[in-house]
């Protein structure tokens, strides 16, 4: 009898849990009248937060209908699984920090919320289109840059001059800073200290990245808009050979696996995004940062971007619209300059964000940085980025190993892409 | 005495709720939930959620190749990874029960890597297997021999993995045969060895035959464990190289997280959920012939 009763009662309990996981998400809750605003980021940085804690505060004082707004750092490895577990789960946040690479998917699958209305009341003809591009849809804005980065070259200047070879920025001055010569300063540096001369973006982190700062400076894509595989076009496998070359023949390259690190010391040079000088704040060797090295493209840019999005499951759509429009107003973008490279015209020209980075001299935030954002063409972004990763990897393993084929084994990648990208 | 018996029953199925409840709620409906969601076209992104039949397990079977190699690569990795943590495990157990000087050091040095966290274990592997200039390698070249790049090599990397993941979790294994082998009645091996019997014979038609249940216990501890290895494979291969560690726990949270796919990702949860349970199940099928004593 009793255990009847039990065993009916675990059958309800059963059929109750199934029916709360299958449950659909998409049922609209009351509309609140005070709203509380959760937003995501991926720094955990007090400087950065205590900034956008104030520009919280300001913008409760000015909207009483606004009660609280909760900052959330989710680490930056775990970040698109956590916001969106935390979306499907009924919960998600408001608005939020978004990368590029995320960007695309994010926009097609109608999970961002269009910003445009909410901009214009803040001066939108400010923004400059290049960088802006990326996160329009026709006259629709999904997204606002709020860090639009550019890849540069950090070099450790005593070990070039342990070396006996011009650095970076005197070869910049000369004009002689291309790949080419580059490889033979690696080399040099190589020989004459044992150590590597350069660490390229991660093989394991970031590996589509890997290929495109030398692809950038010979003209080559991974891929087009147009939806065209451009990685094995004859520039692509030019600026490849020439990487794989100074990885494996002339050995200067930090190569995969190696875990040896450019802001430990024991790495020359290293391309990176400006926002790493922090780390170099308590070393004890003297360092610079040039442009990425040119080719027979030109100065190549190669910038990375970090935008402000609203998302469309928030509770309150309006008012997170509305908040992200007052954080990238052209006060807070000023204040925001000091760390992050800036989507406004009259910020990126601003005394803050030419001499307001404590890790960067005005002079070269005038001569690097700004050049560098306005010839910048975004990394490759593309909606099924992480298909395109996955497909990608035993090509690319097989490519940075030595004395591998460069030219086919770039075909057999274009192969596999190509029914993706087309898709 | 009815009445009595009813109560007594009451208090008992009290006890057993809140352990019940939990596993109601967090084990059996997320594997209900999994078998549902695997007949859905989900996306987690999208929020998405069409009932779509058989149509991922076609697809899983017909369209997905990368299915079969993660198939296949969990299938090496348990075949690696459970004879050497079974051999190893109970070897150091027969090693630590002898009393010798520094006995307690070496039971120590064996457990410890138990209780360090998963992550450093794999990030330092990282470092001593990292090219030519890892410890290890540079070990090997003292020796005059040049080693792979471990996790590089396609042919060496899941062993790699797999040695690791031995190492880290040897000392538990160890304290649950050390407490079998503590169990043994002496008795018995002195009946032996009056009979005649030598070490060799007392060892292998002695005292592993009456260690046989823990022996299949820690063999099915290993081997369910060794289905759902996910932190090595993140944090010393992810996946790679050209997908040679790409196990199938992986390939799901690259389904469910990466591409968002959270019905694909389910209907391959329902494969891995099938295969721990006939592999459980023939090892008990096996248990009842490999017990040659039981109280």
């Amino acid at each position: 009898m009793n255990f009847r009763k039990m065993a009916a009662g675990l059958v309800v309990l059963m059929l109750l849990t199934t029916w709360a996981f299958a449950a659909g998400s998409s049922e609209p809750r009351a509309e609140a009248q005070a709203a509380d605003l959760t937003f995501t980021l991926w720094s955990g940085n007090e400087a950065h937060l205590t900034l956008f804690r104030s520009i919280a505060d300001a913008y409760m004082a000015q909207d009483p209908n606004v009660r609280s707004v909760t900052y959330q750092t989710i680490p930056h490895g775990s970040y698109l699984e956590r916001i969106t577990l935390q979306a499907s789960g009924r919960n998600a946040p408001d608005a939020g920090w978004l990368f590029e690479r995320a960007g695309t998917a994010f926009m097609d699958a109608g999970v961002l919320l269009d910003l445009r209305s909410a901009l214009n009341r803040h001066d939108f003809d400010d923004f400059a289109p290049a960088i802006l591009s990326l996160w329009q849809r026709g006259d629709a804005v999904y997204g606002v840059p709020f860090s639009t980065s550019p890849m540069v070259i950090f070099y450790n200047a005593d070990m070039f001059s342990e070396a006996g070879v011009p650095t970076p920025t005197e070869l910049q001055a000369r004009g002689e800073w291309t790949w080419e010569r580059f490889r033979e300063v690696a080399r040099t540096i190589r020989e004459r200290t044992g150590k590597f001369a350069y660490r390229g973006p991660a093989f394991d982190e970031t590996p589509i990245r890997v290929m495109v700062p030398t692809m950038a400076a010979y003209g080559a894509q991974v891929w087009d808009d147009a939806g065209n595989v451009t990685v094995n076009s004859p520039e692509a496998i030019r600026a490849i050979q020439l990487y794989h070359d100074m990885l494996f023949r002339d050995q200067s390259v930090v190569p995969p696996g190696n875990l040896s690190d450019f802001f430990a010391g024991d790495v020359a040079s290293t391309a990176t995004f400006i926002s790493f000088a922090a780390q170099l704040a308590n070393v004890d060797w003297e360092w610079g940062i040039a442009k990425l090295p040119a080719g027979p493209a030109g100065q190549p840019g190669v910038i990375g971007q970090s935008s402000i999005v609203a998302f469309s499951r928030s509770d309150n759509p309006e008012v997170a619209a509305d908040f992200v429009a007052f954080m990238t107003n052209r006060e807070n973008m000023t204040r925001l300059a000091q760390f992050f490279p800036p989507s406004r015209n009259s910020v990126l020209e601003s005394d803050t964000f030419i001499n307001g980075n404590p890790h960067i001299s005005g002079a070269l935030m005038a001569s690097v940085i700004v050049p560098s954002m306005q010839a910048g063409q975004v990394l490759p972004v593309h909606e099924q980025y992480a298909n395109l990763l996955l497909t990608a990897q035993p090509f690319l393993d097989r490519l940075w190993r030595p004395g591998a084929d460069v030219r086919a084994v770039l075909n057999e990648l274009a192969d596999a892409w190509r029914p993706i990208v087309a898709n | 005495m009815n009445k009595i018996l009813r109560n007594e029953a009451r208090a008992g199925y009290l006890f057993v709720a809140p352990q019940l409840v939990g596993y109601l709620i967090f084990v059996l409906g997320p594997i209900i939930a999994v078998f549902v969601f695997s007949f859905h076209d989900r996306n987690l992104l999208t929020g998405a959620n069409i009932f779509v039949g058989l149509a991922n397990y076609r697809r899983m079977l017909q369209l997905d190749p990368l299915f079969y190699k993660t198939i296949w690569n969990t299938l090496v990795f348990t075949a690696g990874l459970v004879p050497l943590g079974v051999v190893l495990a109970l070897v150091l157990a027969l090693v630590s029960y002898e009393r010798f000087r520094g006995v307690q050091v070496f039971r120590t040095i064996i457990f410890a890597p138990v209780v360090t966290s998963a992550v450093a274990w794999a990030i330092v592997w990282r470092f001593l297997l990292q090219g030519q200039q890892g410890a290890i390698n540079q070990m090997l070249a003292v020796v005059g021999i040049s080693g792979p790049d471990w996790l590089r090599d396609p042919s060496t990397a899941m062993l790699s993995v797999i040695v690791s993941r031995v190492v880290k979790n040897a000392g538990l294994n160890v304290v649950i045969f050390l407490a079998a082998i503590s169990n043994l009645p002496e008795e018995i091996f002195e009946a032996a060895r009056i009979d005649g019997a030598n070490d060799r014979q007392l060892f292998f038609r002695v005292k592993v035959p009456m260690l046989m249940p823990t022996i299949l216990m820690v063999t099915i501890l290993v081997t369910i464990g060794s289905l759902k290895v996910f932190d090595h494979i993140m944090l010393m291969t992810q996946g790679g190289p050209e997908h040679s560690t790409m196990v199938l726990v992986y390939y799901i949270y690259h389904q469910g997280f990466r591409f968002f796919n959270t019905g694909y990702a389910s209907t391959l949860a329902v494969v891995l959920f099938i295969i721990s349970l006939l592999l459980a199940l023939t090892q008990w099928s096996v248990r009842k012939r490999v017990y040659h004593f039981e109280e």
